[in-house]
Formats: structure tokens, sequence, C-alpha cells
């Protein structure tokens, strides 16, 4: 569905990523792991279309998406639930869902039945419906954040650290969120910091380390590989 | 000193030169150029090199301009003394707008400028019981000579002479210290406060010079014609003397010359037709910013060096000391005291709470890490420490010495210094002038002594750069030094960035991520010069995320999650601290 | 007495109605793409000028005329110029979007003030080959007399002003809160990347800024110049005014923004009440105090610097 070839992605001087080449099945979910600045959200940046790609390719569905606008790709069915979350505080809940569909040109109907099946897989959303986003917990901004992705009906959710900043009884829930999506048949590549739930979850992943792709793997395998742990926090193998 | 001779040089030739000129309206355009240069060359200071916009000079001319006339009309002051006071009075009015500087920034302070302009222009046309409006004020005393006004042949005379003292005074200002410390402001404030220079102060005084040189420009007018009124004084005004610099070329030393030169001409030219003449400087201001940036002198530099190549590579000079030394400022107290405490820091912004009650011990001579998971509030704790943001609650202190709410600039000059996550260099800089700039806080010369070019500045000049090619030496930059910073490898500049914070002397160095976008082998590299630069006796603070540099380097570790301290110790203890594993990989989901 | 109060009110109200309009117009392009027209009062003042011409052509008068005869204002026609005006505004909006502002946007130095300037600076020079420097007469659709509501004199135009003014903010507001467009340029001030992810095409959404930010200036010449009379020199003395306002109200705020045009207008005239000439000083005063007090003005909220 998605295949990434040797992609390279720079900030200036600074290049986050090199050579990445990763792939993702219909209906898996892969995920990203790493530490920080690894260049995992880069990654995903570029894959949106939020990043200029500086060489390598990105095909989508096999169409060459490389140098597409971020617009067109939501449009195919690229949707980002974007690191930090961005929900657009100064708007309500109802308001943010309905920028997610934005470009789908909806009947009010219509919007109204698809925001209904977001607010029932996030009831919590439900309640604050016309609440701003800023006044929504961490938390809810995330699942707000996901519902909005959701809400464009896309063929492959990228999610971007999902668990950044929460309690871990918040990130138990917003991953238990991230199962039943699994379930319902979406194509999900995850990006995620915290790599022990990241890989629990994921039917195949790839290990980040300075902007390289290190390892790759089902997500079982990478779970219970010493190395994974290493790259975090130089336990066992020191390479300096 | 061949400066000096080569440009007194220039101005008596052409001083010779104009006493044989007998028209008078030639005469009066070589005077206008003199004027407009005066207005270009402080409007320079501020535009290229401080970087602000002011859109409203026309108003600090006007401030000039009735003060003479007033000045030497209503109080019969003399009109050597009236100019005087017309540089102090429009000093005055440039502290005044320099005043909404301190708070606005980007295009409403512009908009701010150009108001004041407006005001000035509707004050003058309008106040006609006191200013003259349109009608004007007659009978301005003319400058004199032994009691004689000054002839049109004087006038040019004292106008080239004006402009020639202008230009080696602001040469010698910035070409050292003072020039740096602007040009900082233009490129990054946060950074220009980091490295210790005092950003309000600095711009005030931009603001200043700009007005004073204009003010003057403004009375030499009044005084020439010895007459002025309120059509003077217009917007056009103000986007001309703007125009005079960028088309010149902002940020040069004789890119007013050349703009005030070229522009006066022209105008000059086109004088029969009026309408034309806006049309012309807008096309002109069009054609600076898009086709020439660098206006004229980047384009007489550009030809310069395609013709003369090799005149720009300045010879470097290699200090031969085998052993590298930094410069450092005398500890107080021995060696492993405590020598920065934080208590009870407490930051919120909005609903996010990056620091809960976080306290902090620092001990002199040792490395110490900061780790943690990804909005841990790593950046925030080292933003406190430094006065980048204030805490909402708790004390820090270094030595005994209370900074928790000193300005930024203090708290550098006082011994802290800092890198940033995201790279702060100042680009268009070389990297000398970088790591020069981190020493602005060490130096002793003032003002008069640099705007004079007094021994103390030349040799406070020799001594910060004696220092900064120790320090380029120490980091292994030496070759690099002439290049500019952003034109340098990433590597490099996170390099030049620990350069320039060494160059303040710190006692403590606080690095926020110095490895990121590192490769392994520079990543190592980064640790050995770490470790020899705490062998220099400078304490360490680092925020990380590249572990095995961590572990290898520090001396303790301290770890944040979610705004509060989860752990520290020694590095291996850390280690293996549970919490600490949990915080970074999470805990495994029982519902997969 | 009170009749001079309600007198100053009204005027104070439809002046600062147009002030509000101008603000409105700076907060629109600066909250979608952090850059603004520097050229905003020779907007205003060409509004006027093209509101004038289109009288003239629609009623088949010739040109040159320093007094606009009153039948050529009447009925449909003045409405209808001042779409002409709003619309032609509108275009060159585009126009220095695209030359002026989009090539020095997001850089470093700010050179969009001073490109757009430049373009402000040609134009009229442009404006005063066509029209001349004097400044033309121009009536109002209702006439020129006077009305008397509880003994006070009220000019008809400024009726119409504060109502177009009005009308104008509430749709606009409206749009803003409701519409699927409004929610995107919302989404996009908030955002231009998070805005990108929802489908939005940014750089329609900023031409679209830029297109009606200056639609609203030349909206405005045409509302303001039965009152002021139509001068190329008349603009830059109102977008100063309403950019005051839109600092007094918050420049990221609409509402604010429009709050702020209300308040400058009304204190205007007020002050003037008082002392006609002091009305620039007390009103550039008041931006300084409320810079030195509230950078982010009244309405506005305190943005961070991330470091």
């Amino acid at each position: 569905m998605l295949n990434l070839k040797n992609v390279h992605l720079a900030y200036g001087p600074i290049t986050a990523v090199r050579d990445a080449s990763i792939e993702v099945q219909q209906g898996e979910v892969v995920a990203i792991v790493g530490g920080n600045g690894a260049g995992k959200s880069t990654l995903l940046k570029g894959i949106a279309g939020l990043m200029p790609v500086d060489s390598g390719q990105i095909s989508f569905e096999n169409n060459d998406i490389t140098r597409m606008p971020p617009h067109v790709r939501v449009a195919r069915g690229i949707a980002l639930s974007p690191e930090g979350r961005q929900v657009f505080s100064d708007q309500s809940v109802y308001d943010n869902l309905t920028l997610g569909a934005y470009f789908r040109r909806l009947s009010k109907e219509a919007l109204e039945a698809e925001i209904e099946e977001q607010f029932k897989l996030f009831p919590r959303l439900r309640e604050r419906r016309s609440q701003l986003a800023e006044t929504l917990s961490g938390g809810e901004q995330q699942m707000l954040a996901i519902a909005r992705a959701l809400m464009s009906k896309p063929k492959l959710l990228l999610l971007d650290e999902p668990s950044l900043g929460l309690a871990p009884k918040i990130i138990q829930e917003i991953f238990a969120i991230i199962v039943s999506l699994r379930k319902a048949g979406i194509t999900i590549l995850l990006v995620e910091q915290m790599a022990n739930m990241a890989l629990a979850i994921a039917d195949r992943a790839y290990v980040l380390e300075t902007g390289r792709v290190t390892m790759t793997g089902t997500g079982q395998q990478l779970l219970h590989d010493p190395k994974v742990r290493a790259a975090y926090l130089g336990v066992t193998h020191t390479a300096a | 000193m061949r400066h000096l001779i080569g440009v007194v040089a220039l101005v008596a030739i052409l001083a010779f030169a104009a006493s044989f000129i007998q028209n008078e309206f030639y005469l009066r355009t070589l005077f206008m150029i003199c004027v407009y240069y005066l207005c270009a060359a402080g409007m320079n200071v501020l535009l290229g090199y401080a970087g602000q916009k002011s859109l409203g000079q026309a108003g600090l001319f006007a401030a000039g301009a009735y003060t003479v006339a007033l000045l030497t009309t209503l109080y019969g002051l003399g009109p050597w003394t009236s100019l005087l006071v017309a540089c102090v009075v429009s000093g005055v009015f440039g502290v005044l707008i320099a005043v909404p500087s301190l708070r606005v920034k980007g295009p409403s302070l512009a908009m701010v400028t150009l108001a004041f302009g407006i005001v000035v222009e509707k004050l003058v046309a309008e106040g006609s019981d006191i200013f003259g409006g349109a009608m004007g004020i007659y009978a301005i005393q003319p400058l004199t000579f032994a009691g004689v006004p000054f002839t049109t042949l004087q006038w040019v005379w004292f106008g080239l002479a004006l402009c020639l003292a202008t230009h080696v005074l602001l040469r010698n200002l910035l070409v050292g210290r003072f020039g740096r410390a602007f040009l900082s402001l233009q490129a990054d404030e946060i950074a220009a406060g980091a490295v210790g220079v005092p950003v309000y102060r600095y711009k005030v005084l931009a603001f200043v010079i700009a007005a004073v040189t204009c003010g003057l420009a403004g009375a030499l007018v009044a005084q020439q014609n010895q007459y002025i009124n309120s059509d003077f004084i217009n917007f056009n005004l103000s986007i001309f003397i703007l125009l005079l610099v960028l088309f010149g070329g902002s940020g040069s030393l004789y890119g007013p010359l050349l703009g005030s030169v070229s522009l006066v001409i022209i105008g000059a030219l086109l004088a029969r037709w009026t309408w034309l003449e806006h049309f012309v400087n807008g096309a002109l201001l069009l054609f600076a910013l898009f086709a020439m940036p660098k206006g004229l002198a980047g384009l007489l530099g550009s030809l310069g060096a395609r013709f003369n190549p090799g005149r720009s590579s300045a010879a470097t000079k290699v200090v031969s000391d085998l052993q590298p030394k930094l410069p450092t400022r005398n500890a107080e107290g021995g060696a492993a005291t405590t020598l920065l405490t934080a208590d009870n820091l407490n930051k919120a912004f909005g609903g996010v709470v990056p620091a809960k009650d976080v306290s902090l011990r620092l001990t002199r001579g040792h490395i110490h890490a900061l780790i943690g998971p990804n909005g841990a509030g790593k950046s925030t704790l080292i933003n406190m420490l430094t006065g980048v943001i204030r805490a909402d609650r708790g004390a820090i202190k270094l030595l005994d010495d209370d900074i928790t709410q000193r300005k930024v600039h203090d708290i550098c000059a006082r011994g802290v210094a800092r890198t940033f996550q995201n790279l702060r260099l100042f680009q268009d800089l070389s990297v000398r002038a970088n790591v020069l700039l981190g020493q602005h806080s060490r130096m002793k010369n003032g003002f008069f002594s640099s705007l004079f070019g007094l021994p103390l500045a030349k040799r406070e000049e020799a001594r910060a750069l004696m220092k900064v090619n120790a320090i380029l030496q120490f980091t292994e930059l030496l070759q690099h030094a002439d290049t500019s910073a952003g034109s340098l490898a990433y590597g490099l500049q996170r390099r030049v960035e620990l350069a320039r914070a060494l160059a303040s002397e710190p006692q403590l160095l606080l690095l926020d991520e110095p490895a990121a976008g590192l490769n392994p082998q520079e990543t190592a590299e980064l640790g050995q010069l770490l470790v020899r630069i705490r062998n220099e006796g400078i304490t360490i603070l680092l925020i990380e995320h590249h572990m095995d540099l961590v572990m290898a380097i520090s001396d303790h570790v301290v770890v944040l999650d979610y705004g509060q301290k989860i752990a520290e110790g020694a590095p291996e203890k850390v280690q293996s601290d549970p919490r600490v594993m949990e915080a970074y990989l999470g805990t495994t989901v029982e519902a997969a | 007495m009170l009749a001079t109060y309600i007198q100053t009110l009204v005027s104070g109200l439809a002046i600062g109605g147009v002030y509000a309009l101008i603000a409105l117009s700076f907060s629109i392009t600066f909250t979608t793409t952090k850059t603004m027209n520097f050229a905003q009062g020779e907007f205003i003042s060409f509004g006027a000028f093209i509101g004038v011409a289109a009288l003239l052509l629609l009623s088949g008068l010739a040109g040159g005329l320093t007094a606009i005869p009153g039948e050529a204002a009447a009925g449909w026609r003045y409405p209808a110029a001042a779409l002409i005006a709003t619309v032609v505004a509108g275009v060159m909006g585009v126009l220095i979007f695209l030359l002026a502002v989009r090539p020095f946007a997001g850089k470093r130095g700010m050179n969009w003030v001073m490109s757009t300037i430049g373009f402000g600076v040609i134009l009229q020079s442009i404006g005063l080959t066509i029209w001349g420097p004097a400044p033309v007469m121009v009536p109002s659709p209702l006439g020129d007399g006077v009305l008397r509501i509880a003994g006070a004199g009220v000019r008809p135009q400024e009726l119409i002003v504060l109502a177009s003014a009005i009308a104008i903010m509430v749709i606009f507001d409206f749009v803003m809160r409701r519409t699927r467009i409004g929610k995107a340029m919302m989404a996009v001030a908030h955002s231009p990347q998070t805005a990108s992810l929802m489908g939005i095409n940014v750089n329609t959404v900023m031409i679209g800024a830029f297109a009606l930010s200056s639609g609203l200036a030349g909206l405005a010449g045409v509302l303001i110049a039965p009152i002021a009379s139509a001068s190329l020199f008349m603009g830059l003395g109102f977008a100063l005014k309403a950019f005051s306002g839109a600092i007094i109200g918050g420049l990221t705020n609409p509402r604010g923004c429009i709050y702020g045009g209300f308040i400058l207008g009304v204190l205007e005239s007020s002050v003037g009440l008082w002392q006609a000439q002091w009305k620039e000083i007390v009103v550039f005063s008041l931006i300084i105090l409320v810079l030195a007090f509230r950078p982010q003005g009244l309405f506005g909220h305190a943005s961070i610097d991330k470091v």
C-alpha cells in the first residue's frame, strides 16, 4: 500500500532521515520505534507531505506521491494525527471533527452521521462536543486528533506519538483504541517512543536510530530483542 | 590608520574639487548628497546592522529641523548651539520611538514607527501657530564662520566634514564590539541575549544613532535654506531614507554612500518631473528588494571579488600553541563545591506543566546530564536557569547570588552560558565573529571609547581576539574561522555554538542536546571535547538523548518525566532504575 | 448639549465602523499569512477613486470633476460602485500578495513590509497621474441633508457607513464561525501545517485572505468618500488609525479588532469635541500605552515564543 524507497529527509543542513525504505501492507499495523531525535516524526511528516523529500521515492497504492502537496495526499487517503496533537484549540470539538472531513464536502446529515460514529468510538468526546478544544485534557485532545484524522475516511492512518505527555493510564486507553481500530481493518503506521506498547500491538515494526532503519521484524520479535532496549538506554551494546 | 588617511584624502580632494564648481545647482546637489549620507549612515546602523525597520525617519528629520528653526527664530539662540541642541532633541525622540520596540516586534513595530512619522507630519502641518504649517518658518539663522553666514561652497565643505566624521566614528563603532552586537540583534534576539548582549539597550542605542544623524541632517537643511515648512516632512522622505540604505547596500559600511550619491543624482535628473520621482523611488525599492538584496555595495563587492580573487582570503594567524588552553574566569570557591542550586522550580503554560517542584544541585567541575522522554520539561528547565523564561515559583542561586529574576544577558555575564536545541547561530557572521560575540560580556570598552577608537577599545578588541583564537584552537575550528557559520556542515555548526558559549568564559555550561543530528563519530568526538572542557574546570549540564554519550561522560544524571524529577544519581544507578525504564519504554499493554 | 454628544457618538461610531473594517482587513491577512499589506492606505484611496470612476461611468458623466453631482450616486449606482471598487481592490490584493508578499513571506528580514510599501508608492504615483492630487467631493446616495435625531444633526452617510460596517462584520463573523470556508480560514490561522492535513489548500486560503482584506479596504474607501472626500492622500491616515484600532483590540483576534476600531472612532470624535488638533496625539499615546501594558491588545492572547 505504502512504499518508501531510500528516502532522505532534512531540515536545511540537518539530515533527519537517511536512506529509509519502509513498506506498509493493506490491513497491517506497522510501528516505527526509536529514541528521541531518531527521526521518527520527520519520517511521518515526509509521508504526509509536510516536509519536502530530498531524495528517494514515496508511493501510495502504486502511485508516486513524492512531490504531492499535503492536502492532495489527504484526499488520496493518507491521514496524519500529528505529534503533539495540534488540535484547533480555538474551535469546538464538533468543528474540529468537521474540519477533518473538510475536503469531502459531506451533506449536513452525512456529516452528523460520521461524527456520531466517532462519538461511538470516543464516548468522552461526545460529552465535550461543543467545548473549545483547548479546554480538553491531554488525553481527550489526543482522542480528538485521532478522531479528526479518521473523519477523512483514510485508507492509511499515520499516528505520531499518541502517548506523548500522557499519564500511563490514559496511554493504556489510547492504545486500546488503536487496537480496536486495527480490528476494524484500518491500516495504521504508528510512530511511538514507548516501544513496549507499540511493539505489543504491531504486526511488524522498524527500529530507527539517528535517522537510519537499524532493525526490522515482527512486533513480537523486536519486543524481546535486547538490542531494542539498548537503542533507547544504551545498556548493553555500546557503539562508542 | 590607512583607512583614515585614505578617507581624509578623498574628502580633501572632493572639497578642493568643489571649490571649482560655479554652478549653484551642482553645489546644492553635492550638499544634499552629504545631508542624505548623514541620514543613511545612521539608518544603516538601525536597519542594516540592528535589523530594525523604522518607517518614520521623516519625524526625526523634522525634530532636528524644527529645533533649529524654533531656537534660532523664537529664542535667539546661536546657530551653532542650536545645531547641537537639535542633535540632542532628535536623540531624545529616538529613545521615544525605541520604547515600543521593547514590547512589540515585527510588523507592529514597523507600523508604530510609521505612525510616529505621520504624527509628526500632522503636527507640523496643522500646528501652524507654533510650526507655521505650510507657510513655514522663515529667517532661520544659518551657520556662520567668523560671524559671516556660510556660502554654498562652505556648506558643502561643512557637509563633507560632517560626513567624514560620521563615517569614521561609525566605522570605529561598527567594526568592533558594538557592530557585532547590533548584527546579533538582527540575526537572533534570543541568541543575542544568551551570549550576553543587553538586547533592549542596544536596540535603543541603534534607534538613537539613527535619530541623531537624521536630526542633524534636518537641522542642516533648515539652516542652509534658512526656511522650513511642513512640505519637507512627509512619508516619502521616510521611504527615501529607507531606500538610500537598501539601494546602497544595507549592512555595508559604504552602502549609505553609494545609495546617497546615486539616488540624489537620479533625483536631480528627474527633478523636472516630480510625479515620476516617487514612481521611480518605488520601483527602485522593489528592484533593490527583488534583484539586489545586498544593494549596490553588494553588487560592487561581488564584481570586485571576481576581478580580484585572493584578496578576500585574509591570512589567518595560526597561534602555534601546542597545548591550547581555554580562557576561564577565576573560580570562586574550590572544586566539588555546589555551583548552582535550584529549589522547587515550577512552571505552567496553561494546562501543560513542564516543571513541578524541580530541585537541582550542580557540583563544580562535574558533568551533569539531564534526561527524560519528549515533553518531560528538560528544555524548560534550561530556559528557566538561563532566564529565557521565568519560573512561576522557586529560586535559582548561582553560588550565593540569587539569579531567579535576572535578565538573560545578566545571567550570561555572571558565568552561565548555553547552547540551543535547534542551533541559534548568527548564520551570516563568520565563525570568528560568532565566537567574538560570546566575548561580548567580558569586554570592557564602552560606547565612547569604541566610538572614538580609543586605546582601551583597541586593547580590548585585541585581547578578545586572542582569547577567541585560543578557543577556536581548543575546539579545532581555527581553519574555519573566516567562513560564515551558516555555510558550515551541521556538526561543525554545533561546535561553533559550543565555542561561542565558551567565549563568555562560563562557570557553568548548559547544553541543550549538543549531539542532536550528529553521526556516531561526531558524537564520540563531542564526548571527548566535553570531557576536555570539564577538565578546564567548567561545570556542564547537558540534555541529551544519545545514551551512550550520557553514560560515558556524566558524573551525575537527573531524570525528568512529566515535569518532575523521578530519579538522579550515578549513571549506572539511573540506568537500572525501573521507574526510568518505564518512563522511556512504557509498560506493556495487557489488552493486546 | 445632549444633542452634541449624540452627534459626536454617531459620527464616532460611523468613522469607527470604517476603522473596524480596515482593522479587520489587517487581522485577516495577519492571522492567515503572518503578513499584512503596508500599502493598505493606497488601497483605501484607490477604492474611493475606483468608486468615483464607477459612479461617473454608470451615470454617463465625464471624468475630471472635482465634485460629483448628487444624482450620480442615486439609487442603485452607489451600491454598484461599491461592489466594483471592492472587486477591483480584491484583485489588486491578489496581485500584491503574489508579487510582493509571497516571495518574502516566512523569510528573515520582513522584506514584505518594504515591498508592499514600494507597491504603495508606485500605486500612489500612478493614481496621481490618473486622478491628480485634488480631493473630489463625493455625494451620498441619500443626499447631503442633515437628519435630526433627538435634536442632533446626523449625516445620512454616517448611518449608511455604520449600517454597512455592522452588516459586513456580522456576515463575516457568521462566515468565520458557521461556514466551511470560515472554519478553513480559522484552521489556517491556527496552523497552516495542520490545516493542510485536513485537506485544506492553504495557498488558496492565503490568496483568498488577501483578496478579502484588500476588498474590504476598497469598500472602506467608497464608504468614507462622501464624508471625507476622495483623495489619494486620505488612505494612509485611515489605515494607520485602523491599525491602531487593531493593536488596541489585538491584531490576532478579528472580533477584538472590530471592537478596537469602534473604540478608536468614538474616542477620536470625543477628543475632537474637546480639542480637534489633539486627535492624532491622543490616539498615538493610547497605542503606546496599550503596547506598554498589554502588547497583545485588550482582547488578544499573549503568545509564547518557543526556544
